[in-house]
């Protein structure tokens, strides 16, 4: 059984969605993707990376050296793209059937 | 490495051992490139996000184990959480803020954290507080920094000595009680000057009288010194002072270049012990000008077996005034060492700030003749000019008091003691006092607690006292917990992760009992 994926579990899977992305890279990404709502820290960022890696849902895709500092990407494995597709399908179905019933209580237009 | 690189890394290594050798490196590039440009310090946020993924993942790492022997696990979690909030550093304060007086300064409090451990950035103010003669009351000197940061001054707890060096029993007395040593603060507030006093231990050798453990950095190998910490950072720079037993920070320059230090061969309780018990004691000394930035000290003795008591800059750094114990007063131009005598004006000069901005005037206090019960003394002033010296204040107008320095042309700071308000707290005020016709108004207070504990020894940054700006007091911050305290409450937790373990291995077992059963 998988268990459900957390917030910051989400965004970064769907900041690796657009491409393997470095450390800072994925903290911009994520507080972009959440409209400035979300801003991960580096704790919190490598918390969700370690719990995603352990489940097989992302990867080191490469590693690079720059300013003398290690710079690490990581990317979305097949797996890791199939969970967050699912997960999509399963918050849009959420979402609408939310909307459709707001609708036909007249609560919302 | 830079101080905000070794805050990072000291964090990381809270990570359990596989997953720092994995992450640590990638994370603390992260780390780096997400600070913003200027931060020189682990913030407060980012110690608990780290110490809080350190906890995590070690309880993912115990997971399997966990399973199988929950109470350990859970047991292992909370002392894990409790050691990192231990040894993980404080908050900063902001360096950049204001120097004003705060309208009120923060009373006194046992959990105040060290200069040593988070420096507060420049300060308005020192002051001692705490009797020693009271549970959870030891004596402090207390930093406020400009931002609200409230810091005991290590240093000076670390190199108090005893003040009182005659009696024996007195020497042997609880040193955590030790007066902390005399300190001054710079003009700008960003740096502070310890002294410290030597007494002769059993072997003959010269040693302070520490407090706690010894920090063996604290002062030179050999000889007297006196100490220099920056209050940003935390460093200290010790300026060797040669063969005297005594150093006593009495005045910086305006410019926060020269330090002047009170050098004697006794200290304090020998010094002023009647001289027909103790005819043997060397009282003689000089002043010591320390130049800060090259190290260069320089003697001033303008004459032999002198007593220096005290001393203060002119305000173009130039020259500064020293009185002996007798009272004489002269001043001493530090370009060619000549020396003019003022005689014996009746008062005692108020070291550091006591040359007024213009020159003309030294401030001091007369000391109360016993005469008349009224006279508790008064804050007396010596023309270096033709003019008339303004009248004498009588400081029973003001309560118990102490100049501390000029703060305009013609007014004054100074403390004034305060019985306890509807509150029931003392207070020591702050008052700015027009030398012209003495009237004063308050611009600052330090409470007391519980009238037990009264602040002393105030010393105000030179420049906080010039701009003689007020200001609504910041929020305060004490920083973190003393060491000490901090490893007790890891103690405790540890006890409590004792209980946890037993409860849930207990648990455990007959949650399994219950599933075998069913």
């Amino acid at each position: 059984m998988t268990s459900r994926l957390g917030e910051p579990s989400l965004l970064v899977l769907s900041a690796l969605a657009g491409g393997p992305l470095h450390g800072y890279g994925l903290l911009a990404a994520v507080r972009e993707l959440s409209d400035g709502d979300v801003s991960l820290r580096v704790g919190s960022l490598y918390g969700a990376l370690e719990r995603l890696a352990a489940q097989g849902l992302v990867e080191v895709e490469r590693e690079e050296v720059v300013d003398s500092r290690l710079r690490r990407y990581h990317r979305l494995t097949p797996a890791g793209a199939a969970r967050l597709a699912a997960d999509a399908e399963r918050q849009r179905a959420q979402a609408t059937t939310a909307l459709r019933r707001l609708r036909t209580a007249g609560l919302h237009p | 490495m830079s101080r905000l690189e070794a805050g990072y890394r000291r964090l990381l290594r809270l990570y359990p051992r596989a997953h720092r050798s994995a992450r640590a490196e990638e994370m603390l590039a992260v780390l780096l490139d997400a600070a913003p440009r200027g931060q020189r310090a682990v913030t407060a946020a980012e110690s608990v996000d780290l110490v809080r993924g350190a906890a995590g993942a070690h309880v993912s790492g115990l997971g399997r184990r966990a399973a199988r022997r929950p109470g350990t696990a859970a047991a292992t979690v909370t002392l894990v959480i409790a050691l990192a909030l231990a040894v993980a550093p404080g908050s900063v304060p902001d360096p950049a803020a204001a120097r004003a007086l705060p309208d009120a300064f923060a009373g006194y409090s046992p959990l105040t954290g060290t200069v040593g451990h988070s420096p507060p950035g420049p300060a308005v103010a020192l002051y001692r507080q705490g009797s020693g003669a009271e549970l959870f009351d030891a004596p402090q000197t207390v930093v406020a920094g400009a931002s609200g940061a409230y810091r005991r001054l290590d240093l000076a707890e670390r190199r108090g000595g005893m003040q009182a060096e005659v009696a024996g029993d007195q020497a042997r007395f609880d040193a955590r009680q030790a007066e902390p040593a005399p300190a001054a603060l710079s003009p700008n507030g960003a740096r502070v000057a310890v002294g410290v006093s030597l007494r002769d231990s059993t072997d003959g050798a010269a040693d302070p009288v520490r407090r706690g453990t010894a920090a063996s950095d604290d002062t030179a190998d050999s000889g007297l010194d006196v100490a220099v910490q920056d209050l940003t950072t935390g460093k200290v720079v010790r300026h060797a002072l040669g063969n005297g037993r005594d150093a006593l920070p009495v005045a910086w320059s305006p410019d926060g270049r020269s330090l002047a230090v009170l050098v004697h061969q006794a200290p304090p309780g020998l010094r002023y012990a009647p001289e027909r018990y103790h005819p043997d004691v060397d009282r003689s000394g000089w002043l010591a000008v320390v130049d800060t930035s090259s190290g260069a000290v320089r003697r001033v003795e303008p004459k032999a077996s002198w007593r220096p008591e005290s001393a203060a800059f002119s305000p173009d750094g130039r020259r500064l005034a020293v009185q002996d114990e007798a009272g004489t007063l002269s001043t001493v131009t530090l370009a060619d060492g000549s020396v003019a005598d003022l005689g014996q004006p009746d008062l005692y000069l108020t070291s550091g700030s006591a040359w007024s901005p213009d020159g003309a005037l030294l401030l001091g206090m007369r000391r109360s003749t016993g005469a008349d019960a009224d006279d508790t003394g008064c804050i007396a002033f010596a023309s270096l000019t033709a003019a008339a010296a303004p009248d004498c204040l009588p400081t029973q107008r003001y309560g118990q008091s102490t100049a501390l320095g000029w703060t305009g042309a013609r007014s004054i700071a100074i403390t004034a003691e305060r019985g306890a308000a509807g509150d029931g707290v003392e207070r020591v005020d702050v008052l700015d006092v027009d030398v012209r016709d003495g009237s004063a108004h308050r611009t600052s207070s330090i409470p007391s607690r519980g009238g037990d504990v009264t602040a002393s020894a105030v010393d105000v940054a030179g420049d906080v006292l010039r701009f003689g700006e007020t200001a609504a007091a910041p929020a305060t911050d004490h920083g973190r917990w003393p060491v000490a305290l901090r490893l007790v409450a890891a103690a405790l937790a540890a006890a409590l992760a004792a209980l946890v373990a037993r409860a849930g291995t207990a648990a455990g077992r007959s949650l399994r009992r219950r599933t075998a059963a069913g």
